[in-house]
């Protein structure tokens, strides 16, 4: 089996923050607290190296809001494993992020 | 007048198209709608943060641009060979003529021009050829035990097709601001001889096409113990070239050498 791939501490903070629930890019900006510029292509990297996947909405929920559809990200299990490898370099970093729920409160 | 809200909303959807730009086209679509929809909720959210938003977009799309090179195209404009080089002169030639006849003002800027243009004209190219003598050495290699005819008609066929470009392509600015012209064809005649000449260059003597594979030969900091420069070969095995890194020594001159027929199993499969 592959070695899981050694994530930098922007690219942990990312995959923790879609790991607790933010799927989609400007919550990711706000939880992670990064620019839309270092967000995105981080975003695009670990899509491209199979850590994370996105999916649009369904065209039918955005109707009903009146909106566009967004793009939302989930982790993979290779993102998971890695991310729980990620973890152990960096302990304090699950305690950085939030889940949205305890944010709103 | 437009509203500030709606000024802003637009400069920010400008910005994230314009970067869509960079982006290859098979995976613009895609990524223009993932900016946009995100930047219509941000500027529902918080406006303030909105602008910054779509300023992210040109970091996004170089990254697109960097790891999403586009796949195929369906026409590969090339200057390569001395053939395909010809083709996309005469192209450009041929479309610049096409708009600069297609363009009233332009033909007005032309009939304006031609009276004293017949007189001044030859004393611009050649002054323009005398500037480009002056930036960069008019050496140029020969083929080695035969005839150069070849060489020197395909630079002269270079040099004629471009300068139509630069004339057409000096009406139409000319068209839109009079004053320039003459000084935008002397500095377009120098940029398209300087061009040329470069061009003739990084050619082989022997077929004319680029040379290619280009590999980088000694370190800069250790010029007084080695020659560096970049060597660029002949992909049809006729020879190498070499270009000195250091454009102030006594060796600063490229030099070709010629490969014979030794060399050539290496390069059978091209």
């Amino acid at each position: 089996m592959a070695a899981a791939p050694k994530l930098t501490h922007t690219a942990t903070m990312i995959l923790q923050a879609i790991d607790a629930g933010y799927k989609y890019g400007f919550s990711i900006m706000e939880v992670t607290g990064l620019p839309s510029g270092t967000v995105y292509p981080a975003m695009r990297r670990l899509e491209r190296d199979d850590l994370i996947r996105s999916k649009w909405e369904a065209q039918k929920i955005a109707d009903l809001d009146q909106r566009p559809p967004r793009k939302y990200y989930r982790l993979t299990p290779t993102g998971k494993t890695t991310l729980a490898a990620a973890q152990q370099r960096y302990p304090l970093m699950a305690g950085l992020i939030p889940s949205p729920e305890d944010a709103s409160k | 007048m437009l509203q500030p809200r709606l000024c802003n909303t637009l400069l920010q959807r400008t910005t994230i198209q314009a970067a869509s730009l960079l982006v290859p086209q098979c995976h613009r679509a895609d990524w223009l709608a993932e900016w946009l929809a995100e930047l219509r909720h941000i500027q529902q959210q918080c406006p303030a943060k909105a602008f910054a938003f779509s300023l992210g977009a040109f970091q996004d799309s170089f990254w697109m641009l960097r790891n999403h090179p586009p796949s195929s195209r369906a026409i590969t404009l090339s200057t390569t060979s001395p053939g395909s080089c010809i083709l996309m002169l005469t192209l450009l030639a041929v479309l610049s003529a096409t708009a600069s006849l297609l363009n009233p003002a332009a033909q007005m800027a032309a009939r304006l021009l031609h009276s004293p243009f017949i007189l001044w004209h030859p004393f611009l190219v050649a002054l323009a050829l005398l500037l480009v003598s002056i930036s960069t050495p008019l050496h140029v290699m020969a083929p080695p035990h035969r005839s150069s005819v070849w060489l020197w008609t395909f630079f002269a066929l270079k040099i004629a097709l471009l300068a139509v470009p630069v004339y057409c392509g000096t009406l139409i600015a000319g068209s839109l601001f009079p004053p320039i012209t003459p000084h935008a064809l002397l500095i377009g005649y120098v940029l398209g001889f300087r061009w040329a000449l470069d061009d003739h260059r990084r050619r082989c003597p022997i077929c004319l096409r680029l040379l290619s594979n280009p590999v980088t030969i000694g370190t800069p900091s250790q010029t007084l113990l080695d020659w560096y420069g970049t060597e660029f070969i002949c992909i049809l095995g006729h020879g190498a070239l070499y270009v000195s890194g250091d454009q102030l020594s006594f060796d600063s001159e490229q030099r070709w050498q010629h490969l014979d027929h030794t060399w050539k199993e290496l390069f059978q499969r091209h």
